[in-house]
């Protein structure tokens, strides 16, 4: 990884696609749940490679280069929400799982639970669980990403799982 | 925990829809030129920073030059000043020799000389001025002597 961050501090093309590569469907998510538009979500994630580009000498002082990089998709989709300032609407299982092709019924209702589950979740449960969970960064690194303390990201964790916990049993009964 | 596990299951049992297999190409041609606009960018700014660096250096060298003239000029002015006005304070100590005795020449001579001195240290300008009231002095002197020469003539006669 370090070396990766060198090399995408000295501008290198190929660097930058090995990040794409590493990051990009992970990324493309987290901004489909943040910004509830996968035509934003495409939008941001070109501004945000762009915006890396632009800035990649700063790749040489970071630790992680996909928290860096989520933490600029960050900053990106919060511009683009301010720009759009549109009502927020729920968030649909179609935008946010494949489901072309898949016949099992039950994977169809998994996938509609948890699309159902991240809509009843506040912005930041439902931030840390997305990043948790599909983008797969540790507490540590959502912590830099969102720039909160890595103790307030565990306990909105919690919390958030707490609640999915309650929609779950309530499901099953 | 256990509970932990089956919500992790079920959320992982989700498979995330990826972005469109089109905007790879798009994203990372956008990229590529984007480096190579920097990259280029910063060539350009190595060039412009030479150019003004060789600029800096002529106007460096012209201002020195011209420096120096100048100096140089006022150097020489000066020197050449002091020829006349030696030449001058020379004139006038002759005429005093001439007129008194070598003694009293002297002590004219060291006291112009003295004066011009000062003058050299404080102002250039100020040689013209002891120049023309050295000569003034020289011409008055010698109209002196020359009109005492004159009545002992008649007086003789």
């Amino acid at each position: 990884m370090r070396d990766l961050a060198a090399r995408l501090a000295r501008g290198e093309t190929a660097a930058f696609a090995e990040l794409y590569d590493a990051c990009a469907n992970q990324m493309h998510h987290y901004l489909v749940v943040r910004l509830r538009s996968r035509d934003a979500a495409d939008e941001v994630l070109q501004e945000t490679f762009l915006r890396l580009a632009r800035s990649h000498r700063r790749f040489a002082s970071v630790e992680s280069p996909v928290a860096y990089a989520f933490t600029v998709a960050r900053n990106e989709a919060n511009r683009s929400h301010e720009r759009r300032r549109r009502a927020p609407h729920p968030l649909s299982t179609a935008d946010l799982f494949e489901l072309a092709g898949a016949d099992d019924v039950a994977l169809h209702e998994a996938c509609e639970w948890v699309a159902q589950s991240l809509n009843r979740l506040t912005d930041e449960q439902r931030e840390v669980i997305e990043l948790k969970f599909y983008s797969g960064l540790t507490f540590r690194e959502i912590a830099a990403v969102t720039g909160a303390a890595q103790g307030t990201i565990a306990t909105r964790y919690r919390a958030a799982i707490g609640k999915l916990r309650g929609f779950l049993a309530r499901e099953w009964s | 925990m256990e509970d932990d596990l089956d919500i992790e299951r079920v959320f992982t049992a989700a498979t995330p829809r990826k972005p469109s297999a089109k905007l790879r190409p798009l994203i990372l041609d956008a990229l590529a030129a984007e480096l190579e606009a920097r990259r280029s960018t910063r060539q350009h700014g190595w060039q412009a920073w030479l150019l003004r660096a060789v600029a800096a250096l002529l106007l460096f060298s012209a201002a020195t030059f011209l420096g120096v003239d100048w100096l140089e000029t006022r150097r020489m002015a000066r020197w050449d000043e002091g020829t006349v006005v030696r030449s001058a304070v020379s004139q006038v100590t002759d005429l005093v020799a001439s007129i008194s005795d070598e003694n009293a020449a002297r002590a004219v001579e060291q006291s112009l000389l003295l004066q011009l001195r000062s003058h050299e240290r404080s102002n250039v300008a100020a040689f013209d001025k002891e120049i023309e009231s050295i000569q003034r002095w020289a011409k008055e002197v010698t109209n002196l002597h020359r009109n005492q020469h004159d009545e002992t003539a008649q007086k003789r006669i």
